[in-house]
């Protein structure tokens, strides 16, 4: 999907959202729930709780229609939304770590990837390796500080520009590609032997 | 001759929507360094291993349990609410009312003044009828109505008495 394509047709619809127009919100919410979930799943990599999540970002939407101006773009104005309640779901998590992602995850101490390292082993378990490395990509995420997690999770999800990921983060388009720029060098370290081997692309 | 390759490549390739076709020429033999190269191919693996992340596609029934927690919520909303936020309308009503009467008010006055005008006309007008020697057909004419004094001058009552003798 085309964001800035969309841009003014999902403007005209928040308008008419604003008026309480029920069909113009099914409309919205049929256009951005994928996108939505797979940001949400970004920073929470849990589907059934990524989904909950996503459904409460348009609820926020509906009830937050009344403060929607014409001049802000409707894909940063959602986004903005999004983000404060994944931040809102990962504090959350923080004050009670016995519900959050860390504790589904194995506990490992060296996160010096091994399992992947000889190409020849990786076509022999694809299901549980593939598994294996996005429990290991989730991790190394997870452990991203707030913001940077936040902006290469709009980077890569939101189909947003820099400009647009500054406004909803909001910051500056520099400050928006240092957070992604850093957030890249330290998953190239910790991830830097899946991304010799190819790991990803022999276990999809 | 290959071009050189923009200074902000890497922004390019790591950033939102990389173009693919960018990817592509920068591929070019010759148009990186080995170093450059080695990082772009880097880059590119880091995007699609974060892109390998694909969350399972979402319930068939998204929408309309997002429409259906949206209606809940409005009636929670509404049933939540003080009786006398209820009342919002009131303020509104009130001032709507204000406003009608202060224009009434403004109309009716402005009425009245064009009303005492016209009695003041039609009293001048009374007046000047009364002065002898005026005809009707002048009294039709309101410039000269307007300009005739309201009582006659000593000269004109001297003019008048000396034609009738």
């Amino acid at each position: 999907m085309s964001t800035t394509a969309t841009t003014d047709d999902d403007a005209d619809l928040m308008l008419q959202v604003r008026e309480g127009d029920m069909d113009a919100f099914t409309r919205l919410v049929d256009r951005w729930k994928q996108p939505v979930a797979h940001f949400v799943y970004r920073l929470l990599p849990d589907a059934d709780e990524a989904e909950d999540i996503a459904q409460g970002v348009f609820v926020q939407l509906w009830k937050s229609a009344g403060r929607y101006e014409r001049q802000a773009r409707f894909s940063t104005f959602l986004f903005t939304i999004a983000r404060n309640l994944c931040l809102n779901e990962i504090r959350r998590r923080s004050r009670h770590p016995a519900e959050s992602l860390d504790a589904r995850l194995e506990p490992e101490g060296d996160h010096a990837p091994h399992q992947f390292s000889d190409p020849g082993q990786v076509s022999a378990d694809h299901a549980s390796e593939r598994a294996e490395l996005v429990s290991k990509v989730d991790e190394a995420i997870a452990d991203l500080p707030e913001k940077q997690r936040v902006a290469l999770a709009l980077c890569r999800e939101g189909e947003l520009s820099y400009e647009e990921i500054a406004v909803v983060l909001g910051t500056t388009v520099p400050a928006t590609k240092s957070l992604i720029h850093r957030a890249r060098e330290i998953l190239k370290l910790r991830l830097k032997a899946y991304l010799a081997s190819g790991a990803w692309e022999a276990s999809t | 001759m290959t071009p050189e390759p923009p200074e902000d490549w890497i922004d390019d390739v790591s950033g939102p929507r990389p173009d693919p076709e960018a990817v592509r020429q920068l591929r070019r033999p010759g148009r990186l360094t080995d170093p450059e190269r080695r990082r772009l191919e880097t880059e590119l693996a880091l995007n699609e291993l974060l892109d390998s992340r694909r969350p399972p596609p979402l319930s068939s029934n998204f929408t309309a349990r997002v429409l259906a927690e949206v209606a809940r919520e409005s009636r929670t909303e509404r049933s939540a609410e003080p009786w006398w936020r209820r009342l919002r309308w009131v303020p509104r009503l009130v001032a709507f009312a204000a406003v009608a009467i202060v224009g009434v008010v403004v109309w009716n006055s402005g009425n009245a003044t064009h009303r005492a005008r016209l009695a003041q006309g039609a009293m001048e007008l009374g007046t000047a009828a009364t002065v002898p020697g005026i005809e009707a057909a002048t009294l039709a004419d309101f410039e000269v109505i307007r300009h005739i004094a309201a009582s006659p001058k000593p000269e004109d009552d001297a003019l008048i008495l000396a034609l009738a003798e």
